[in-house]
């Protein structure tokens, strides 16, 4: 009798094959290593836009963006120049709070198993909220927003707002004040849902400071001490047709001299009674909490868009991180033990976030890299290569010898020294108007009557089509393709003044990405050189002012993927062990697209016809 | 009236469609066109209220700018 085979996934967001080769030629990744050994490795073709809710899609349906529907992250809207977002739809619900609706067009690897009767755990993959119909179970992965409804907005509470805003402009509504009530006493407010607050009480007493919610009686819900973090703290909020409705956070007080202050995290959705759905079945996110207890439920499960509004510091950023990824990879080993499932595919931003946040300080290359800063975080991102490398080699101890192992990454990971505004590179040539002044370094809105074609998301051009958009000015047919082919032929002729090489290294017509279906999608996108990314700003479907075409990169985001490069610029990797599967290498061809019916041939299954992809074991 | 004046105010929409919101109503619970166009509006600005909650808060290259002038 055939024994039932199992696959494990460890979906290591923005694992680099060349970084990882490095690596493990150093001796650094045991676990990988015999693994590529013992079984078959090599490079994975990714998607266009490289993107991780893009690409993670393609791995878990087997086709391409095109296809499964999800595209970028964020999109133009096909009825208006408004930007909107583009991994799923919202719409407004009765009780004043939206309702999300997923847009994927086929179905998840998750999903296919359940139609023949299999069980999967599928575990914080990008692009999965909302969450699809499945059996076992799905945690949301990023896309899942925090209970205000963004991707995770984090709050830095002091004595001294007006000092923490001018040192970190860009997160100044990230900043609250600590209300002094005397003796000892301070008073810290948290906004809610549908405008709903909640408040604490801070309290000194020695050298520790107690916090308590208002709501109940001042009970403590932490005790910190100074560097220290809290658990994970229930903060209620009272919301008009909703009742109360409960999120959760943890803290940090992070200095108590003369300032006194204190890191939240996002307040997130409970596992227990989500405001937003975040698991099929309903219950299984409870159910992990019993595995693990409390954990961050926000589908990005770190403050990369606190590190880049300067609100918090690296450590604080690495500290809440790896508490968070940790009980992901706990979550994981509780489902293992289980053994019930089919398939088991754990993701983890580790590798992605130390590529974007800790590139500089280990590059001398790069703009933003500084000999004495780097000392403390020029390992980070080794760091994070070993720490999902340990992680792997604990879950493989409790795997079984039933089980084939595959882990896979949806990019690799690039510096980025020169950052571009395509915008503005557009409002330069005549085709994009700003609409007002601003001051330098913020972005315009743009003059519709007067501009012809518009940058919006990850380096995606939108042409200005009479009847097509509302004040569109282009006329369709040969006009419409002779400004394609004019932008086009610009764009590759694009120089960057400092060091002669051109930006864009190829441009594509929305229909070579899109096939025939382009379903609202844009009309040119062009792919820029490797270590050129696009400056912030702009893909809101504004333009910069003020500042020259091309800059050097000194923000905080000085590693990336998302480019836009050609996916051969920026591939991810795939490792695959076990049973079934032979040393060698795999094919050349190997895409992202290859994953979903990898793992149904693994698992004795065909593929369903909508499948793009190949085996990568044929 | 004070009041509601302060609280409420105009907007003009085709005749033509006026008439055709007042026919689809019939059977639906609402009391008037307003009250349906009021509340079709108010389901639109909240989805475009998340909309930008969420696209303003990416912390990807496509959203909101962060490096200083």
């Amino acid at each position: 009798m055939t024994r039932r085979r199992r696959v494990l996934i460890v979906g290591a967001d923005g694992a680099d094959p060349q970084i990882m080769a490095r690596l493990i030629g150093g001796g650094k990744l045991p676990q990988l290593a015999r693994l590529c050994v013992e079984g078959r490795w090599g490079p994975l073709r990714t998607t266009f836009p490289p993107v991780s809710p893009v690409a993670w899609m393609t791995c878990l349906t087997g086709v391409s963006p095109a296809v499964h529907g999800i595209r970028d992250f964020l999109v133009k809207a096909q009825d208006s120049y408004l930007p909107t977002i583009g991994l799923f739809r919202v719409t407004g619900g009765r009780d004043g709070l939206p309702v999300y609706h997923s847009q994927r067009a086929v179905p998840t690897l998750g999903e296919i198993l359940a139609e023949a009767g299999r069980t999967a755990y599928i575990l914080q993959v990008p692009g999965t909220f909302p969450p699809p119909p499945i059996q076992g179970g799905l945690l949301a992965g990023f896309g899942m927003p925090d209970l205000l409804g963004t991707f995770g907005v984090s709050a830095w509470y002091t004595t001294d707002p007006a000092g923490k805003r001018a040192a970190a402009p860009e997160g100044t509504d990230l900043v609250h004040a600590l209300d002094p009530l005397g003796s000892g006493l301070w008073r810290g407010r948290v906004a809610g849902p549908a405008k709903a607050s909640s408040s604490f009480i801070l309290r000194q007493d020695g050298s520790r400071f107690v916090l308590s919610l208002e709501v109940e009686g001042q009970r403590p819900a932490a005790v910190l001490e100074p560097g220290g973090w809290s658990g994970w703290v229930r903060l209620p909020f009272s919301v008009p047709g909703r009742g109360i409705v409960e999120g959760i956070c943890r803290f940090k007080l992070v200095s108590s001299g003369t300032v006194l202050s204190l890191y939240r995290t996002a307040v997130q959705c409970t596992p227990d009674r989500p405001l937003y759905p975040l698991s099929e079945p309903p219950g299984f996110s409870a159910r992990l909490a019993e595995l693990v207890g409390p954990y961050a439920t926000v589908g990005m499960p770190s403050d990369m868009d606190g590190v880049r509004r300067g609100i918090v510091d690296l450590d604080t950023f690495t500290q809440d991180a790896y508490a968070n990824w940790q009980q992901q990879v706990e979550m994981a080993l509780g489902l293992i033990a289980e053994r019930t499932w089919d398939l088991l595919f754990l993701h983890l931003f580790t590798i992605d976030n130390a590529q974007h946040l800790f590139w500089k300080y280990q590059d001398p290359l790069h703009p933003g890299y500084d000999a004495s800063l780097g000392v403390a975080y020029r390992t980070e991102i080794e760091r994070a290569y070993r720490w999902v490398d340990a992680q792997l080699g604990r879950l493989i101890e409790q795997i079984g010898d039933d089980t084939t192992v595959i882990v896979v990454s949806d990019h690799g990971g690039v510096p980025i020294y020169r950052l571009v505004y395509l915008n503005a590179w557009l409002a330069s040539g005549g085709y994009l108007v700003p609409r007002e002044h601003v001051r330098a370094g913020q972005a315009a809105r743009l003059d519709w009557d007067r501009t012809r074609a518009a940058m919006y998301g990850t380096g995606s051009i939108w042409l200005n089509v009479r009847g097509r958009e509302p004040r569109g000015s282009v006329e369709p047919g040969a006009p419409y393709e002779a400004l394609r082919d004019e932008i086009a032929r610009a764009l590759l002729a694009w120089r960057d003044p400092e060091t002669g090489e051109s930006v864009v290294v190829q441009v594509l017509r929305g229909e070579q990405v899109y096939g025939g279906n382009t379903g609202g999608g844009p009309d040119l996108v062009p792919a820029l050189r490797r270590g050129y990314g696009l400056g912030r700003g702009e893909g809101l479907g504004r333009v910069m002012a003020g500042r020259p075409l091309i800059v050097s990169n000194q923000s905080p985001w000085s590693g990336g993927h998302e480019g836009p490069y050609l996916p051969s610029d920026v591939g991810g990797v795939v490792v695959l062990w076990g049973p079934g599967v032979q040393e060698g290498d795999v094919p050349a061809r190997a895409a992202l697209c290859d994953i979903a019916p990898t793992v149904l041939s693994l698992l004795g299954m065909s593929a369903p016809g909508v499948i793009e992809g190949r085996s990568l074991l044929d | 009236m004070a009041d509601r004046r302060g609280k409420y105010t105009t907007i003009s929409i085709p005749r033509e469609l006026y008439e055709r919101v007042t026919k689809i109503i019939e059977d639906t619970g609402f009391r008037s066109p307003t009250e349906y166009i009021v509340y079709l509006t108010r389901q639109a600005v909240i989805a475009i209220e998340a909309d930008h909650n969420l696209i303003h808060s990416l912390p990807y290259s496509v959203g909101r700018g962060d490096e200083q002038a």
